[in-house]
């Protein structure tokens, strides 16, 4: 079935032009994520690729029941992120809890990840990128009242990039965002 | 050497996605896959091209044009030197950055759109015939097409699209001139719990001898979906036309002292 849809790019003049152009389309960048591999050193910070994944996802997940706690504690105090964040990313999930604690909500239920993958990994620094899928399909947002304040229209599965930076034993969330490229959730 | 370069940068797609996304904001909603531009299906003969794409003069960034020596006062940015699909600095067009960098000779201003399009073919539509290959004088022919309804993915700008064809018509060319429609393809006479040479909503009566050519032609109601689960309807129908169906008519006594049936206990034996 899909050998019958041809797909082209084709950059096009909307203005009348007489010169020929000669347009060539460049490799996408924003393709399925594709694993790296990295360098080895004497004392690396991870012994393999597969063993930086495992670090990554025992992190992310250690990441998730936190913030889900303190979600479903109605945000007000997310001091318990700190050690498994960066300063930086910290800051930010300051400033996302906001979104329960100035509505008064609070999280029931819990977070889920799966389909982690590695993006790359320096195993000698011990820096690291995973892929995952996000799934928030269990958590509802509750008012006070007990009302179910969750959106209606919410993306209960999202797939993010999440980096990781290594800080003494441990490994930080420095950054999570949506991957830009094909959803693979 | 009068050289122009013009350089356009339009916003990437990912400028209007969230940078960051925890676990929080994906909890409250706040966080949205990103919005691919606006697309649009069209009908092309017997395919559905589906386009989309960034204006160049929609974006953030304005479109820079000037000569070599700059002389003539206008901005000049020849060459995106961010832009991490530039081998040569030359002719260039980079889709996911959506860059492009044109060089000609005095080029006046242009505006430039960067599209994709993606041309969708409908599955080719089966017809059969009962009895298979032949028919008897007088008799109905009954005709059956194999066409549904079917989704045919593929991408544009790098993300999933989909088109659904929905057969709405089907033309009966029956090969001796006569022709007919109807809204539906027609089932085989077992299907519908009838008697061979029974008449059905496509069956067809051949008046006399020869072999004949039977084209079917299914017309398909096309829409599309891109970036979401809303289904947008194409303007314009789709005729898709199936190879020709060979019949032999014959007058029955010709069928029925025409060979040795055997074992064979369909009609005539």
């Amino acid at each position: 079935m899909s050998e019958r849809s041809r797909s082209r790019t084709a950059a096009v003049l909307i203005a009348g032009l007489a010169t020929v152009l000669v347009l060539v389309a460049c490799a996408p960048t924003a393709e399925a994520p594709t694993p790296t591999a990295s360098s080895t050193a004497p004392t690396p910070f991870f012994a393999s690729d597969e063993e930086a994944l495992a670090a990554a996802t025992a992190a992310y997940e250690s990441y998730l029941e936190v913030s889900d706690q303190i979600a479903a504690d109605g945000g007000a105090d997310p001091t318990a992120l700190k050690p498994l964040v960066s300063v930086e990313e910290y800051e930010r999930q300051e400033q996302s809890f906001l979104g329960f604690t100035e509505r008064g909500l609070h999280a029931e239920g819990s977070s889920q990840v799966d389909s982690e993958r590695l993006e790359q990994a320096n195993l000698v620094v011990g820096n690291v990128s995973i892929y995952l899928c996000l799934d928030v399909s269990e958590v509802r947002l509750m008012d006070d009242a007990g009302v179910d304040n969750t959106p209606v229209d919410r993306m209960d599965r999202l797939p993010l990039q999440v980096a990781f930076a290594s800080e003494g034993e441990s490994l930080l969330i420095s950054q999570s965002s949506v991957w830009s490229g094909d959803n693979f959730c | 050497m009068a050289f122009a370069l013009l350089a356009l940068a339009v916003p990437q797609p990912a400028s209007a996605w969230p940078t960051s996304c925890n676990a929080v904001d994906a909890q409250l909603g706040s966080c949205d896959l990103p919005n691919p531009p606006a697309a649009s299906g069209s009908v092309d003969d017997d395919h559905v091209d589906l386009s989309a794409g960034v204006h160049g003069d929609t974006g953030e960034h304005e479109p820079n044009v000037g000569l070599d020596d700059d002389s003539n006062g206008d901005p000049l940015d020849p060459v995106q030197e961010d832009a991490p699909c530039d081998p040569q600095g030359g002719l260039i067009a980079c889709r996911d950055e959506f860059i492009i960098n044109l060089a000609g000779t005095d080029l006046p201003w242009q505006e430039i759109t960067l599209a994709d399009i993606a041309s969708f073919l409908p599955e080719d539509p089966e017809q059969a015939a009962e009895p298979d290959g032949w028919a008897i004088v007088g008799l109905p022919a009954n005709f059956v097409a194999d066409a549904r309804q079917h989704v045919v993915p593929g991408t544009l700008l790098g993300l999933p699209a989909e088109v659904r064809f929905t057969p709405t018509g089907y033309l009966w060319d029956y090969g001796d001139g006569s022709s007919a429609r109807s809204t539906g393809g027609g089932s085989t006479w077992e299907a519908l719990g009838l008697d061979w040479f029974a008449v059905t909503s496509t069956s067809h009566s051949y008046e006399s001898r020869g072999a004949v050519s039977a084209v079917l032609t299914i017309s398909y109601q096309a829409e599309y979906r891109f970036g979401g689960p809303t289904w947008n309807p194409v303007v314009g129908i789709l005729d898709v036309t199936d190879d020709p169906l060979a019949i032999v008519v014959a007058t029955e006594s010709t069928v029925l002292v025409g060979g040795s049936c055997g074992e064979d206990s369909s009609l005539g034996c």
